[in-house]
């Protein structure tokens, strides 16, 4: 108790050990906000990575007809699964129609490649649904009249099989398609379509080699018209510039494939690898371990570059700590110099020189727990409030931290993550703790009666 | 305040007592083999010139320091031998200090300062237990030394001889059995002297701690049971004749 009661009392009695607390905070603030600001960074470049990657994919390419139907029955009845659909992947050419703009990069008679994904219903209703934006049919014919605004006019529940006979959709395909009903469905990346200014009731052809292709051998081409009901983007601009997605079903049918699908796309709970995990676990009877692979597998290389620039953060961040915790060692050296005659009268009174050394660590203590717990919690505040925070400062200096012409994004990303930020504040307890260890050390072994003869 | 302190032992019994110093390569032989007996409640006094080593013969027996050869028994214990906890838990519970400049901690009032002794070692738990009492005994010493109204001040706004009260109320806390008081007056003017001897040797009559008391006074020397010289590293009785002890003894140091 005693140790308590004096600690208090030297802090209160003594201002400069606020300029150490709040060094602390400080530092612990800066780092908040930077790490916030980083990991969200970082989250955005991870979500640009994935693009439009399941949790796990599994290879379907060596099973036969009877193995994917197991699969399949498999993945729906497994609890963890939300959401299980087959994907194909087509390469085709769109062929430039109509040159709408002569300022429009794709001139008239041009090809271009397009990676056709064909996707199931229950994937783009459900967990890619953020990938179409917000435009429901309701409101399309509204707002679809401007279609560069309204990043999709598809109904977010069911994308591709809206009515093409409703009569709105009617109205807006050329004369000669109007109620044929063959027309297929397509979504372009928004990238692509605002290029070739494709607009909802645009008619496109896309032109691809049918079947498997074999050197020596003329091979088949198809073609085929498709009408574009909408735009996704996912995060990727080169990925949303390069890709289309179509119902799966007449992807296979217009492909001449002998495969209706390449993959099985799962969604499910948990993370994605402890998904793979238990994936592979249980359908170790039906699938090589090796086909299925979560996100994170098949972009490896990419993530592993996000996650050095992680680490060389974290190093970074200790610094910042390391200095922020730096004043507490002078602060509590030049307490233990001061206080030295106080060494003495507490040994006098009872105490063990031990007990004068931990009545000092206990002041850096204080300090420490007091500067990193303020920090954290005003980091979190900052971080939390740092986009209006930014926006009120832009209003009143004009000033502009962060220009959105330059990202996808509208404001600075923000995640705080609030397990990474525990660590950082033990290792600021921790270093303080250090810095206050030498200066408590002398005390501890300070001779009691040269202590009260310390003037 | 008149707890008598149960203890037959002999409250010092120190043989042969020697402490060096080194001094930028020289040697300086401070006590060279100090004999002392005090007896419990028994007051003593030690005289003798500036450096002479009182300072560290109180210290010796106070055990802040340890001697280089002798032996020292404190309230029946073998504190040479014993173990640093043992030494430890000795001074706190059995022996009071008072110093010459007070040495009273500035950051907590008259009343901390006073507590303080009780607090060591006890747990924040265990202390919110005791608090009261503990807190009402350092009232009723407060008030004995006369600063009931003064509790709650720092030192910094506490006068030389009030400053020397709380002191000695500090020590008195654990009911010692044996007060060492280093020229507990040597730092005030002649009209508190004379009050803080007054307060000193009552409280010593009222307790029946022993008492050994550093002073340059010798009207203050005089009045305690027996007083000894330091000198040449060794304790002598001085023998003074009782109705003029200052004349004998100032001749003589
Ligand atoms: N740590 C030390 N190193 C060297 N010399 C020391 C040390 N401690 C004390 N001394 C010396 O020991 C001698 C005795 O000191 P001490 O303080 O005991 O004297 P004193 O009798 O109390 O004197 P005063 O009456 O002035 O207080 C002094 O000469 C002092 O310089
Ligand atoms: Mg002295």
């Amino acid at each position: 108790m005693d140790l308590l009661l004096i600690a208090w009392r030297y802090l209160v009695a003594r201002p400069i050990t606020l300029v150490s607390t709040l060094s602390v905070t400080v530092g612990l603030m800066a780092i908040v906000v930077v790490d916030s600001v980083m990991s969200g960074f970082l989250g955005e470049q991870r979500a640009l990575i994935r693009a439009l990657a399941p949790d796990v994919s599994i290879e379907l390419d060596g099973l036969d007809a009877a193995q994917r139907a197991a699969l399949a029955s498999q993945l729906a009845a497994d609890p963890d699964v939300t959401t299980a659909a087959a994907r194909l992947d087509v390469s085709a050419i769109q062929y430039c129609r109509e040159q709408r703009s002569f300022l429009a990069a794709p001139k008239l008679g041009d090809s271009y490649f397009v990676n056709l994904v064909g996707l199931e219903d229950a994937e783009l209703s459900g967990p890619l649904n953020h990938v179409l934006g917000a435009t429901s049919p309701a409101g399309a014919s509204a707002a679809a009249q401007s279609f560069l605004g309204t990043s999709t006019v598809a109904r977010p529940a069911d994308p591709f099989w809206f009515d093409l006979d409703d009569e709105w959709w009617q109205q807006r395909l050329p004369l000669d398609r109007r109620h044929r009903g063959d027309l297929v469905p397509v979504l372009f990346g928004r990238h692509l379509a605002y290029q070739f200014d494709y607009r909802p009731g645009t008619v496109v052809t896309l032109a691809t080699f049918r079947g498997v292709l074999q050197a020596g051998a003329a091979s088949p081409t198809a073609s085929r018209e498709f009408v574009v009901v909408g735009t996704f983007a996912t995060r990727d601009r080169a990925f949303d510039d390069t890709h289309a997605l179509v119902p799966r079903a007449a992807l296979g049918d217009f492909a001449g494939l002998d495969t209706d699908a390449h993959e099985q796309a799962v969604w499910g709970r948990g993370t994605p690898i402890e998904l793979r995990d238990r994936l592979r676990r249980a359908l170790a009877a039906t699938v090589d371990p090796a086909a299925i692979r979560s996100w994170e597998d098949r972009r490896a290389l990419l993530l592993g570059a996000v996650e050095s620039e992680r680490r060389v953060m974290n190093v970074a961040m200790f610094f910042v700590v390391i200095v922020a915790t730096f004043s507490l060692f002078v602060t509590l050296h030049q307490l233990v110099r001061r206080k030295t005659r106080d060494i003495g009268i507490l040994c006098a009174l009872g105490a063990s020189a031990m007990r004068a050394g931990r009545l000092f660590l206990l002041c850096g203590l204080i300090v420490t727990l007091a500067g990193s717990v303020g920090g954290l919690a005003g980091g979190i505040a900052l971080a939390h409030w740092l986009n209006p925070l930014l926006d009120l400062v832009e209003r009143l200096t004009g000033f502009r931290l962060f220009d959105r012409q330059l990202f996808s994004f509208k404001n600075l990303p923000v995640q705080i993550e609030f397990g990474r930020l525990v660590w950082y504040g033990i290792a600021s307890v921790a270093c303080g703790t250090l810095f206050t260890l030498l200066p408590a050390a002398r005390a501890a072994r300070q001779d009691p009666v040269e202590a009260l003869r310390h003037e | 305040m008149s707890d008598p302190i149960p203890s037959s032992a002999p409250a010092i019994r120190a043989r042969g007592l020697v402490r060096n110093f080194e001094s930028i390569g020289q040697r300086l032989e401070i006590l060279r083999g100090v004999d002392l007996d005090v007896a419990a409640g028994e007051a003593i006094a030690v005289v003798g010139r500036s450096g002479g080593g009182k300072s560290t013969l109180l210290h010796l027996l106070g055990l802040l320091d340890r001697p280089d050869g002798g032996e020292l028994a404190v309230d029946g214990v073998d504190v040479v031998r014993a173990p640093r906890g043992e030494r430890d838990r000795l001074r706190r519970d059995r022996i009071g200090f008072v110093f010459q400049f007070y040495h009273l901690l500035p950051e907590l009032t008259a009343l901390q300062n006073v507590l303080l002794g009780a607090m060591i070692g006890v747990s924040p738990l265990d202390w919110l237990g005791r608090r009261q009492d503990e807190k009402q005994r350092a009232r009723a010493l407060l008030e004995r030394v006369g600063l009931a109204e003064r509790a709650s001040h720092l030192p910094s706004r506490l006068s030389g001889g009030e400053r020397q009260r709380v002191a000695i109320a500090r020590a008195l806390l654990r009911r010692p059995a044996l007060l060492l008081c280093d020229e507990p007056t040597g730092n005030l003017d002649e009209r508190t002297s004379a009050e803080i001897e007054e307060l000193l040797l009552g409280i010593q009559r009222e307790t029946r701690a022993a008492m050994v008391l550093v002073t340059h006074s010798l009207r203050l020397a005089g009045r305690l049971d027996r007083m000894l010289m330091l000198e040449g590293g060794r304790l002598h009785a001085v023998e003074a004749p009782p109705d003029q002890p200052a004349a004998a003894v100032a001749s003589m140091v």
